[in-house]
């Protein structure tokens, strides 16, 4: 039987298939048996250094084999893996390290200029790294003189595996903390909607830091199968992209409907054989229907699931797409509630909703995030409480999205109760945008909306009323936004205007702003 | 005629990102120095196509030809080469 914790997978079938390859990156395989000793001894070396039970550890690695040991190294060392993005800038990855207490890193050569003026003000110890640039620091040569035996340790599922951090309204960003048991739970989901057999080939297409992650590494691990990481360059590059499913005879993928639509527009896909393709999920924003159709009929054969659900709560409701009808532009259904969860609509008031009334969803899973990290504010207003029968409520999370039950049981996506929106499936939040660019010491007002990208998502566009004295300018702005910002948050265009327009209740109108963009930019 | 590394630099820094004083090497990856994303691969293949008046296919859109500013000119060197009438 499978072990409780998110790293039992992969012990299991090191004894049960050791030969059977884990991981693949660029037709480069490591089998179960190697990851689970590469892993056994990052988390002794980790030990050796100092990391302390539910420490804190950054992963901050472009996709590669390493990887994958990265991942399982810290959890065997009873550690919380905390996935940095490599594109991210040094001012927001700084915050980050600083905000969770983070003083260990597994990181690359590659990577390591960014780390050393972060490393003179917060020291660490680097791992996977041989450059002299940095002092403390293990190299995986280092690593591999460790012991290949799992720590012993006594860790149980209750403890956090994993932090993940994401665009926050108030200008910094937030980590949602997850147990080994909610991840479990959620790659237990996975597992068993698709179906999965150890000789399925997974994509890992999305950044670590996307919790797609979970889904790709963790339901791949419970069935023994293949995780096919895919290296960044190659997502840039839709025939790239199909290039890689065909070589790497990729089976499942779990990604954006940007993804998908490029891959369709621009992939070449008629010159690949895609033919072991066999389940495609996609979340983050809606499919237009149209496209969807004309993606579904040309992968005759290929199941497609809507995978709806926040980061925080990633075990939602999904539904299984039936060829869509032509010339339908209904928007397709999130569906119904996954297996192992429950839902309650709320209205303003935290009453149930009747079915037709639009509120707001809520979810009781154990997939639930346990908390922001260090936000005891954030954590009063993300969740609801309902009476049980012990002492403890029933614990519900706050989406903060909108939907409405149809007759037909599945629900519709309508909308944020936020200003939290999705650039191509990435969560940014335009009030992080707007604190960012206010911050700046020549802007007195600041103003983030978002308009179509022309590739059927959005993108962000900003526009300032710079100080009397300030000399910024555009490029000025924009420089400064790229250090502040995750590369999906930062606005296209920056205007500079003498005044912002404000409706009656003193608000900026951003509604006109951004019509305003769109009529200037009508084709 | 083709575009000079040097042209494709410029437009890349200036037309696509904004920043015209950044650094760019020729051998530098585009994709992982987050100079290029998803949208400004399709914004440069365009300026290529209008450029050197080739219709550039999907299937070359590639990370191997346009990874980097050298990688580029490559492609297109090789491009030119393959219309020289023999």
């Amino acid at each position: 039987m499978i072990g409780y914790l998110i790293q039992s997978p992969l012990e299991y079938y090191a004894e049960k298939t050791p030969g059977h390859p884990a991981l693949s990156c660029e037709g480069v395989e490591i089998s179960y048996n190697e990851l689970n000793q590469r892993s056994n001894q990052l988390a002794h070396a980790l030990i050796e250094k100092g990391a302390q039970r539910q420490d804190r550890v950054g992963i901050y690695m472009h996709k590669s084999l390493e990887l994958g040991a990265a991942i399982y190294g810290v959890l065997k060392a009873g550690c919380i893996f905390v996935p940095l993005d490599p594109f991210m800038p040094a001012d927001r990855l700084s915050f980050i390290l600083k905000d969770c207490g983070i003083r260990h890193i597994i990181s690359s050569n590659a990577l390591s200029d960014i780390l050393i003026p972060i490393n003179e003000e917060q020291s660490l110890h680097v791992y996977g790294i041989d450059t002299d640039i940095i002092i403390n620091k293990t190299s995986w040569l280092e690593v591999a003189q460790q012991s290949d035996c799992a720590p012993d340790l006594p860790v149980i599922d209750q403890e956090i595996g994993y932090i993940m951090y994401t665009s926050g309204s108030t200008g910094v960003p937030k980590g949602m903390m997850h147990t080994h048991h909610g991840s479990i739970t959620y790659a237990r989901w996975g597992l068993a909607h698709v179906g999965l057999k150890s000789n399925d080939r997974v994509a890992s297409h999305a950044p670590l830091h996307f919790d797609l992650s979970i889904f790709d590494f963790f339901s791949t691990a419970q069935a023994g199968a293949t995780v096919v990481l895919v290296p960044e360059a190659v997502t840039r590059f839709p025939a790239s992209w199909t290039k890689t499913i065909e070589s790497e005879r990729i089976t499942v993928v779990f990604t954006v409907p940007h993804t998908l639509i490029t891959m369709h527009e621009q992939g070449a896909m008629e010159q690949r054989d895609l033919s072991s393709l066999r389940w495609i999920l996609y979340g983050g924003e809606p499919f237009p229907p149209e496209k969807l159709r004309k993606l579904m009929l040309t992968l005759d054969g290929v199941r497609f699931t809507n995978v709806y659900g926040p980061a925080e709560a990633p075990s939602c409701t999904c539904y299984d797409v039936p060829l869509p009808d032509e010339s339908s532009n209904e928007p397709i259904p999130i569906g119904i509630v996954s297996r192992n969860s429950a839902d309650i609509i709320v209205d303003d008031n935290d009453e149930d909703c009747t079915i037709g009334q639009e509120g707001e969803l809520c979810i009781r899973s154990s997939t639930l995030m346990v908390g922001y990290w260090n936000r005891p504010d954030l954590n009063e207003r993300a969740y609801l409480f309902r009476e049980s029968f012990g002492p403890f409520p029933i614990v519900y999370y706050r989406t903060g999205d909108r939907v409405i039950r149809q007759a037909d049981g599945n629900l519709q996506f309508r909308g944020r109760v936020d200003r939290m929106v999705k650039v191509r499936g990435h969560r940014v939040e335009l009030d992080e945008v707007e604190s960012v660019l206010s911050g700046h010491a020549g802007v007195s007002e600041a103003a983030a909306f978002v308009v179509p990208d022309g590739f059927d998502s959005l993108q962000i566009m900003a526009a300032v009323t710079p100080t009397l004295e300030s000399t910024t300018d555009e490029t000025d702005l924009l420089r400064y936004a790229r250090k502040k910002l995750s590369l999906y948050a930062i606005p296209r265009e920056i205007e500079l205007l003498p005044a912002l327009p404000h409706n009656s209740s003193g608000k900026i109108n951003r509604k006109l702003l951004a019509e305003q963009w769109i009529n200037e930019h009508q084709t | 005629m083709l575009p000079t590394i040097s042209n494709i630099r410029r437009f890349i820094l200036t037309d696509i990102l904004n920043d015209p004083e950044r650094d760019l090497t020729s051998e530098q990856d585009l994709l992982l120095s987050g100079i290029l994303d998803s949208l400004g691969v399709v914004r440069l293949i365009s300026w290529l196509e209008s450029e050197c008046q080739i219709t550039i296919p999907a299937q070359d859109v590639i990370v191997e030809h346009f990874g980097s500013l050298n990688q580029i000119r490559r492609y297109l060197d090789t491009r030119a080469a393959s219309q020289i009438p023999s």
